[in-house]
């Protein structure tokens, strides 16, 4: 009997302890549960600020150097396997330099998409405050499908109707493996985007996007279209807004924003910002400052002669000699830092008033409906490049000369940024002449290979690899 | 076949009668069944013997006086007896021998108990402990090699400390772990060997710490019938360790232990010689086009970078380099020193015993400034309160201190095989300055274009220390006949610690000394009840009842990286936290998880010969969300001893033991990160700001539907002694079926997410079994025994839903998931041949079509890592007080890839090369093994910026069969024992030789990982891994 009982017994302690639940009831540690982590005003903006710190980690310069090395303006770089082969155009899907930048692309759009679809979830978020965030949301996610376009796809005008492939347009944070979308597709989702933020964000937002960072960068969107009067359109608005100067002198980003708490750059529109307090400096520039840097065997990257020589034709460009330092056989680039002050904070102004003017003056001769204006613009900055107005466009220049003096400016101005290759994607698709590096301007290898993971469980049609020889 | 023993044993009795004096022993010796011939008869000290006649009759002869005799049969227990035999005399001594039934009484631990092997439904392979002690190891584990049927164990690199993998019966796991449970003592211990990641081209191997000397027996169970008690966690097998005890009213005894030895490598790289660089790299220069002399990776020109730079300084450089030869390889290698001191006692009292060990063991490695250093102690106490209660306890303490060094990809003898060119100097002299061209170095500082293996070992102080407690104690309750109630909690706390010093002075423009130190901290809870309760209904029927109750908890916590900045140049210390000038902290993400699980076990035995067990095992895990949380694990299993039945009796001459036993059942395996099924965010203060503000971010996206991966199993095995178990053979067959395989696969980036764990894959193993074991010859002063086993296993990816091979990877290792494949395949380009005419390499496509085009998106199978068949050889001789053991292990049908190979000889890089290449393609019509040198990867149809050459060149059949122990030893006769009982010694080599046509370092390997799944997928790929050590060594065995 007692036998038994113990028996019994202990089986009932065996499921006693099996039944408990609590003790099988592990959390993670040191983290949030997703379904814990946003539930006040607060935790929106800390989100919304965390789309912005991918942000800065992803235009640091590591962008913006890929769009530029698929462009003429860089040498081949100097041993730096990845971008090598960005530069030959033979990016494949285990480039883990591109994967990576594609994947913080997607993280940041990612959580813009969960800002948007959470704002009913946080508890005492005003209407306005909404507005601002969704747009704000919109603003991160509009640029992101923008630049993840410029790079992944080839560009608007590729085909007649723009049906090719552009990019996963993700509008949401459903996880499912889904194809590309058309370019066509693309730049409406990006334009009704901007069009929303244009709309709703404050017309000043600190370091944050602005009604005219979406604006700004919707002139981009419709200029790379040939849609000339929207895009003359929205640039006016933002020119006019009186918001943004130009920089007098030479900008050197490096060397304007050194101080950056106290010197704001007058004419950034949207900006990356590297911070620094007495606790913390937060660096958000290493993608430039890091490759532009001379070390033993030289600098990773480095301007092209091509580039070179179109800076000092003529011999009287003073940016010349103030952006380009010929050392070791190569053409080093001083904007993002010289060899001699190596390790410095600036600010990366993403978009800014003379993207935006250039954008206007090369529009509005398109137009021919405004050269005025158009020459005004050019002139601002040549006046600033040459200290006076020696090098000015004529007031009674043709659209034609317009046209080729923005342009002209526009691949000066913005060495380095990552623009030129949507003027020369812009110009081929216009039916112009033009060749990169002597291939034509929409071989394959100019759209790169997109991740190997992006292949998982979808039919996903990737891009052709190589192919500009 | 008793005739041809019998014919043998006449001529032993032959040569034995030479001898002949007058006083006589002589008899016959029979068993129950009449006379037995063969029996070995001699005199205990070794000085006369014989053995018995076709009819079981002997004779001897003796010196007058008494003497100790011993009847030694196979199959039989041993008997001694004394005879006394005046001078002249004869004596007559009939003597019936016991059939010994020792290998069906023995005792082998089942889980949660013990049954003797008669009984045993499941497959267990028991090793004893002494085979562990028997050849120096990194690691006890990798001891197992060749001694169990389907128990592979591939043993680590030349690195001291490094870790061994074991697959049982093939891998039915892939992104969740893949080896088996390791159990010590009853707790499931510690045992990720990602605590501190892959660090230094190392991953830490927590068995490192636990002490062979200290081990009695290790049972590895196979199938499910005996893993099936440990339900959720044996899909991959369970190894038991089992560590000494004391036994009780004994005198105490003194084991004492010591060996000593050098490690030299197993084989050496053939790198290249500064001048047969420079060749090659010419070669590849003018092939490619290029004109004068070619550039000098590592040197600095004045005129232009690379091959910008002037042609004359590009010749200038090109001779200067020829003024220096570093043998790189010889600079790291050396030989490693071992020694190890052991001292174990056992004593007992009437209601107590004790079993109590220390050891010191020291095992350097061959590679320069790397050794791993275990101090480790133990106690073992027993006490019986009453005759109904009793404690059992076990403590014991270790300390492991790896002195590290940088190996494979992160340096060392790795940076030998690859960027340290033979050119470069180890420090620099002013020739050096001349010709480098750095930017800033005097005579005498140390060369740093890479980092230099010889500096860094000489400046870097860099070692990892492990603390380990293991103590359990069980409470046994017998309160009634039979019934074992017990209690048993264990604790197991791993302290581990990884510090690294760099002295400000070494690196140039860093002035401050800095130190990383990576601390984790391991809490291992497990608390088991347990009661077992035999009831024997009558003489033919015995129930055996088994029902318990387990929880485990563990727990890590740690740091990431503690970061140290000291005053400029200030030397080591070993207090960094006073020390330092600058602290900072970055915790890591701690980690607990838990385990509950109820079992129960019934054993039913009818007749001694027909056995049935049921297992059930019910797991819940907090690895899984509250609706797949709990797991049932079932198996039933049967045996029935044939040779028992009365129709037997016939055949029992020939097959004195016949057993069938067969079982099926169910396995898990839960083994993934903790935490996988929670979408996480960063906690508020996480201390990343933008602009200044703070931030909260999503981690990961957890799968709350995740649930067990499970494997059922079926096993089929024949147990057979033959003549008295002189030769017995075991034949098993079985089948394992893995489903809802835990993967983390690749998801597509644009979802904002890298990776996502999920139930997929399908996984068959299936194989067959041998095990064979012989006593060749047993004469009185000569024996050889053989041991055999061999295991052929299958295995297959059988789907993996609608994911490509490359929803997993193993990190870098081209391994992938292949659905009709193995686990682990290597996905790479085929390559076919050099083409005769072009010297470029043609390659298949995925059609077999020839094409001089490197597509990644015609990579295919071109082989695995996983052997077909695997085994061990152990012939085991005595001849008088000698004694010689031969173990060779084998593995067949795996391949490796020498994934550093494409680098070494491949395009011509800023990586030395192997001499392999100098059969490489000159001009048209060489039929060359290596295509045409080029620095240009394109060349090669490569896409520009891949050097990366993927192909299948680089796969090698890995067939070998290795030397792996080659001992031999002498066992004194002691006259006096009063102090000394028993005294051995003896030498051994450890891989004195492998025969294999790999043509790379070690055709047997282990490399770095990055976490379980590269673990599980990338067997036998190498990548700058330091080959195995060969070892020689000395050692002496004393019992006092």
């Amino acid at each position: 009997m007692n036998k038994k009982l113990i028996i019994i017994s202990l089986f009932g302690l065996t499921l006693g302890i099996a039944g408990c639940k609590k003790f099988l009831d592990i959390g993670p540690e040191n983290v949030i549960l997703a379904e814990d982590a946003l539930k006040t005003p607060e935790d929106a903006q800390r989100l919304l600020v965390s789309c912005y710190d991918v942000l800065g980690n992803t235009f640091d310069g590591r962008t913006q150097n890929i769009a530029e090395l698929l462009s003429d303006n860089l040498e081949r770089p100097l041993n730096n396997l990845d971008l090598i082969a960005v530069h030959d155009r033979e990016v494949n899907f285990f480039t883990s330099t591109t994967n990576n930048i594609y994947a913080d692309l997607y993280r940041a759009i990612f959580r813009a998409n969960t800002v948007i679809e959470s704002l009913d979830v946080f508890e005492g978020l005003s209407d306005g405050e909404k507005a601002r965030m969704e747009s704000e949301a919109r603003f991160i996610r509009a640029i992101c499908h923008w630049w993840t376009l410029k790079i992944w796809a080839q560009p608007w005008g590729y085909t007649p109707d723009n049906s090719h492939l552009g990019i996963v347009l993700r509008l949401g944070t459903d996880a499912t493996p889904v194809p590309r979308n058309t370019v066509a597709e693309c730049y409406s989702s990006i334009i009704e985007d901007l069009v929303y933020c244009y709309d709703n964000l404050p017309l000043a937002n600190g370091n944050f996007a602005s009604k005219y960072a979406a604006g700004a960068l919707l002139s981009q969107v419709y200029f790379q279209q040939n849609n000339y009067s929207s895009a003359a359109a929205i640039a006016s608005e933002v020119i006019n807004s009186g918001n943004y100067a130009l920089v007098q002198g030479l900008d050197s980003f490096h060397s304007m924003d050194n101080d950056i708490q106290f010197v704001t750059n007058p004419e950034a529109i949207f900006s990356i910002i590297s911070f620094s307090s007495s606790e913390l400096v937060d660096f958000r520039n290493e993608g430039f400052r890091d490759n532009y840097i001379p070390g033993q065997a030289g600098a990773q990257l480095s301007f092209s002669q091509d580039l070179f020589n179109l800076f000092s034709q003529g011999g009287n460009d003073p940016r010349t000699e103030a952006w380009i330092s010929v050392e070791g056989g190569q053409n080093l680039n001083l904007r993002y830092g010289t060899p001699e002050d190596s390790v410095f904070l600036f600010n990366i102004p993403l978009i800014r008033l003379t993207h935006v003017k250039l954008i206007r003056a090369e529009s509005l001769a398109e137009l021919g409906t405004d050269l005025s204006t158009a020459i005004d613009d050019i002139n601002d900055i040549r006046e600033r490049s040459f200290g006076g107005p020696q090098a000015n466009l004529s007031l009674s220049s043709s659209a034609t000369q317009v046209i080729e003096a923005a342009r002209l400016e526009f691949r000066k101005e913005t060495v380095g940024e990552g623009y030129r290759i949507d003027q020369i994607r812009r110009l081929g698709a216009k039916g112009l002449p033009i060749t990169v590096r002597g291939a034509p301007w929409n071989c394959p290898g100019m759209a790169i290979q997109f991740p190997n993971a992006e292949f998982t469980g979808a039919s996903f049609v990737g891009n052709p690899e190589g192919g500009c020889d | 076949m008793r005739s041809i023993y019998s014919l043998i044993a006449t001529t032993g009795l032959l040569l034995w009668s030479a001898v002949t004096h007058s006083q006589t022993v002589k008899g016959t010796v029979s068993d129950d069944l009449g006379t037995i011939p063969g029996v070995v008869v001699k005199d205990v000290s070794n000085t006369v013997g014989t053995t018995t006649d076709l009819d079981g009759k002997y004779s001897l002869q003796l010196k007058p006086g008494k003497t100790t005799l011993e009847f030694k049969f196979v199959g039989y227990q041993t008997q001694t007896k004394e005879v006394d035999v005046a001078a002249g005399s004869t004596v007559v001594l009939d003597i019936t021998l016991v059939s010994e039934d020792s290998e069906l009484d023995e005792l082998v631990i089942v889980g949660y108990g013990v049954q003797r092997k008669r009984e045993v439904t499941g497959s267990i392979s028991k090793i004893d402990g002494k085979e562990l002690t028997k050849l120096p190891v990194p690691s006890f584990e990798a001891a197992l090699q060749g001694q169990a049927a389907g128990v592979q164990v591939t043993q680590g690199s030349g690195l001291a400390g490094s870790s061994s993998i074991l697959r049982i019966r093939g891998l039915a796991s892939i992104s969740a772990g893949g080896d088996p449970l390791y159990v010590v003592d009853g707790i499931p211990i510690t045992q990720s060997q990602f605590i501190n990641g892959n660090s230094g081209g190392m991953n830490n191997n927590p068995l490192a710490t636990i002490n062979p000397n200290d081990i009695e027996s290790v049972e590895i169970l196979k199938d499910a019938a005996a893993t099936g008690i440990y339900g959720s966690r044996g899909s991959n097998g369970v190894v038991l360790i089992t560590t000494k005890r004391g036994t009780k009213q004994k005198a105490l005894s003194v084991d004492f232990q010591s060996r000593i030895g050098i490690g030299v490598p197993a084989s050496l790289p053939n790198m290249m010689n500064t001048e047969q660089y420079l060749q090659m790299r010419q070669e590849a220069w003018e092939n490619d086009g290029g004109t004068g002399y070619v550039w000098l990776p590592g040197v600095r020109y004045n005129t232009g970078t690379r091959g910008g730079a002037s042609a004359l300084e590009r010749a200038q450089k090109f001779e200067q380099a020829k003024q220096f030869n570093t043998d790189w390889v010889d600079e790291t290698v050396g030989v490693g020193l071992k020694h190890m001191y052991s001292v174990g006692l056992n004593k007992g009292w009437e209601k107590s015993s004790l079993y109590a060990g220390v050891t010191f063991d020291h095992n350097g490695s061959y590679l320069e400034g790397n050794s791993f250093r275990r101090f480790s102690g133990r106690v073992n106490y027993d006490y019986a309160f009453s005759k109904n209660l009793r404690l059992m306890t076990s403590f014991s303490q270790s300390l492991g201190i790896n002195r590290r060094i940088a190996a494979a990809w992160n340096g060392g003898m790795g940076l030998a095989m690859s960027t340290a060119l033979p050119y470069f100097p180890v420090r620099y002299d002013s020739a050096a300055i001349a010709f480098i061209n750095p930017e800033n170095a005097e005579v005498g500082d140390w060369f740093l274009g890479i980092d230099n293996p010889v500096g860094v070992r000489e400046n870097i102080n860099w070692r990892s220390e492990e603390r380990r407690t293991i103590a359990n104690a069980t409470i046994v309750y017998t309160p009634v006949k039979n019934l074992n109630i017990r209690a048993s909690g264990a604790y197991d706390y791993m302290d581990f610690r990884d510090y690294r010093f760099v002295p400000g002075d070494f690196y140039p423009n860093t002035p401050a000394s800095s130190a990383d130190e990576r601390p984790t901290w391991t809490n291992n809870w497990t608390t088991s009840l347990t009661a077992d309760y035999t009831y024997q209904v009558n003489d033919d029927h015995r129930l055996t009842f088994l029902a318990g109750a387990e929880a485990q908890e563990q727990g890590a916590k740690g740091y990431s990286n503690i970061y140290y900045q000291f005053i400029n140049g200030s030397p080591y210390t070993s207090d960094f936290e006073t020390d330092s000038t600058i602290r900072i902290a970055s915790e890591a993400t701690p980690v607990r998880w838990t385990f509950v699980s109820s079992f129960a076990r019934v054993n039913y035995s009818i007749k001694d010969r027909y056995f049935i067990q049921a297992v059930s095992r019910i797991d819940g895990s907090s690895r899984f969300g509250e609706n797949n949380r709990y797991g049932f694990f079932p198996s039933l299993s049967a045996g029935w001893v044939i040779s028992d039945e009365n129709w037997f009796a016939p055949l029992k001459k020939t097959i004195n033991f016949l057993k069938l036993r067969a079982g099926m059942g169910r396995s898990g395996n839960a083994d993934i990160q903790a935490d996988a099924q929670f979408s996480t965010y960063s906690p508020l203060n996480n201390g990343i700001t933008y602009n200044g503000q703070p931030i909260i971010y999503p981690i990961q996206k957890g799968n709350p539907d995740l649930r067990w991966e499970t494997t059922t199993t079926y096993d089929a095995t024949v147990e057979m002694g033959l003549l008295k178990d002189r030769l017995s053979v075991t034949f098993s067959v079985y089948r394992k079926d893995t489903k809802d395989a835990l993967m983390n696969v690749s998801v597509p980036s644009s979802t904002g997410f890298q990776t996502y764990w999920d139930n997929v894959a399908t996984i068959l193993n299936q194989g067959v079994e041998l095990t064979i074991s012989s006593f060749n010859i047993v004469r009185p002063n000569f024996e050889w025994k053989t041991d055999f086993n061999i295991a052929r296993n299958y295995n297959e990816l059988i789907d993996i839903g609608e994911y490509t091979p490359d929803a997993v990877s193993g990190g870098t290792n081209d391994s992938r998931v292949i659905v009709g494949s193995p686990i682990g395949s290597f996905y790479l380009m085929k390559f076919s041949h050099v083409d005769a005419e072009t010297g470029l390499p043609v390659y298949l496509d995925q059609n077999g079509n020839q094409t001089f085009d490197y597509d990644n998106n015609q990579r295919q199978y071109v082989g695995d890592g996983l052997p077909d068949v695997i085994g061990g050889i152990t012939n085991s001789f005595r001849y008088k007080n000698f004694d010689c053991q031969i173990l060779a292990t084998f593995s067949l049908g795996a391949k490796i890839f020498d994934s550093s190979g494409k680098r070494q000889l491949g395009v011509v890089t800023d990586w030395n090369m192997r001499t392999e290449l100098f059969d490489r393609w000159r001009q048209p019509g060489d039929d060359a093994s290596f295509p045409r040198l080029t620095l240009d990867e394109t060349t090669y149809g490569l896409p520009s910026g891949f050097p990366w050459w993927n192909t299948s060149l680089f796969i090698y059949n890995a067939d070998f069969l290795r030397l792996r122990n080659f001992a031999l030893g002498y066992t004194f006769n002691l006259k006096n024992k009063k102090i000394v009982k028993s005294l051995r010694v003896g030498a051994n080599v450890v891989n004195l030789f492998t025969i294999t046509n790999f043509p790379g370092l070690d055709p047997e390997l282990v490399r770095d990982f990055e976490n379980p799944q590269d673990r599980n997928l990338s067997p036998n790929v190498t990548y700058l891994t330091p080959p195995q050590e060969r070892s020689y060594n000395f050692s002496i065995s004393a019992n006092f």
